[in-house]
């Protein structure tokens, strides 16, 4: 799906914890999510950390819309 | 015995009429072979006859509701108990025609269907597992051995004898998988194939890995405090109680559900029906699948201009690609219509 919108010129911030398939599958910006239960978030992690947590994985999403890319690109 | 009756299908430009300009022509037939028919006549040898050549242009059959059905009708008249359609080579609109004939020529006729397709070709991700379709070069230049591919694929089929593998019969995998015993246990064969690697002989992989094309990245956002964005996810994010049923694998649709009002998604109204991971942790805070919260806190501060209405969701597990692919390309029309400019997709 993000090879599709992307193909059509729609940017996407691919945020999967499976940042290695998404590169072999050639998704162009990946960001790495934290688990696979919970992609973007950490519930070992006090409420306010995982908040922390969560935005800022929407900050490297977010870098990654605004980022030019040629080829299967992680943004960490 | 009685000769076996073949039907060959070609499009407006094999059989004569013309290039593109003429791909609006309708379905019509000529008695006996016509062009690369005249070498399928040679390759079916003498128990075999090409007793008529259906043809139609591509843009006519792509575009015409009911263009199948025409040309099947033709095809149906001549009684016979072989369809040979092509070869397309790597031509899409041609390839999904044959295809697309083809099947139904199974189907509705009864009768063995062959194609002729270069793997590039889209008509063969999606027919390859309803029709044998045989592995041709890219253009014409390779009619020669494309037609004496099919023609051999075609009567191996209407004479019940059991097909080779794909390599051996020049057919691309139709995905079927088919047990035999092997000579070699694997470990054996598993080792002998590293032995061929490592001193550089040739080795033929048993299970070839998957190779994907490469998507064109989208150009990046240049003025994103001034961008709307969408949240998307494939993680089976739904209303508690998932009201329209959303598939917890092989979904069928995908969804939206309005978050405008939203600043999360909360664990009492929200929960996660995906089927191929444990959703505990999604269910007990649905923003760790979807993150709204986040999203919404960088909007209020200016980071991004405006997220989407809608929340776009539906279930990854086990989707196949071509699925997959026409969700996106549903969505995109969406998004679009709601001016969005770029997408946080989320996953397992």
């Amino acid at each position: 799906m993000a090879k599709e919108f992307e193909a059509a010129g729609m940017p996407v911030a691919y945020l999967t914890t499976l940042d290695g398939l998404a590169r072999s599958v050639g998704a162009p910006r990946i960001v790495r999510g934290k688990a696979i239960t919970n992609v973007a978030g950490d519930p070992n992690l006090r409420p306010s950390d995982e908040r922390a947590l969560r935005k800022e994985l929407i900050n490297k999403a977010l870098k990654a819309l605004t980022t030019r890319v040629n080829e299967p690109t992680t943004f960490d | 015995m009685s000769t076996i009756r073949v039907v060959h299908y070609l499009n407006q430009f094999f059989v004569g009429l013309g290039a593109e300009a003429h791909a609006g022509t309708g379905p019509g037939k000529k008695a006996g072979a016509v062009g690369p028919g005249i070498a399928l006549q040679q390759a079916l040898g003498e128990g075999a006859q090409v007793v008529a050549t259906v043809y139609c242009g591509d843009n006519y059959a792509n575009e015409r509701e009911n263009a199948i059905d025409a040309i099947l009708e033709l095809v149906s008249e001549e009684r016979p108990d072989i369809l040979i359609a092509g070869p397309a080579f790597a031509s899409g609109r041609y390839g999904l025609v044959c295809g697309a004939l083809c099947v139904r020529a199974q189907d509705a006729l009864g009768i063995v269907a062959v194609t002729g397709m270069h793997p590039d070709n889209p008509g063969t991700d999606l027919y390859r597992s309803k029709v044998h379709i045989a592995r041709t070069r890219k253009s014409a230049a390779g009619m020669g051995e494309a037609v004496k591919a099919m023609a051999r694929l075609a009567l191996k089929l209407y004479e019940h004898e059991p097909l080779g593998t794909p390599q051996e019969e020049g057919y691309i995998s139709t995905g079927r998988r088919v047990h035999f015993v092997a000579e070699q246990t694997a470990a054996r064969r598993a080792v002998d194939m590293l032995v061929k690697k490592v001193s550089g002989q040739a080795y033929a992989t048993e299970w070839p890995a998957p190779s994907y094309s490469q998507a064109q990245p989208a150009p990046p956002l240049l003025d994103l405090a001034h961008a709307k964005l969408a949240l998307v996810t494939t993680g089976g994010v739904v209303p508690r109680g998932n009201p329209d049923r959303l598939e917890s694998a092989y979904a069928s649709k995908w969804l939206t559900y309005p978050i405008g009002d939203l600043d999360n998604l909360e664990r009492r109204d929200w929960q996660s029906i995906h089927g191929g991971f444990d959703t505990t942790n999604v269910n007990e805070d649905p923003n760790r699948m979807a993150p709204l919260d986040a999203l919404r806190e960088l909007e209020h501060e200016g980071a991004f201009q405006d997220l989407a209405d809608e929340l776009y969701t539906t279930t990854g597990n086990t989707a196949a690609i071509p699925t997959a692919r026409r969700f996106a390309q549903e969505m995109l029309k969406e998004l679009r219509a709601n001016d969005v400019q770029g997408v946080i997709l989320t996953s397992a």
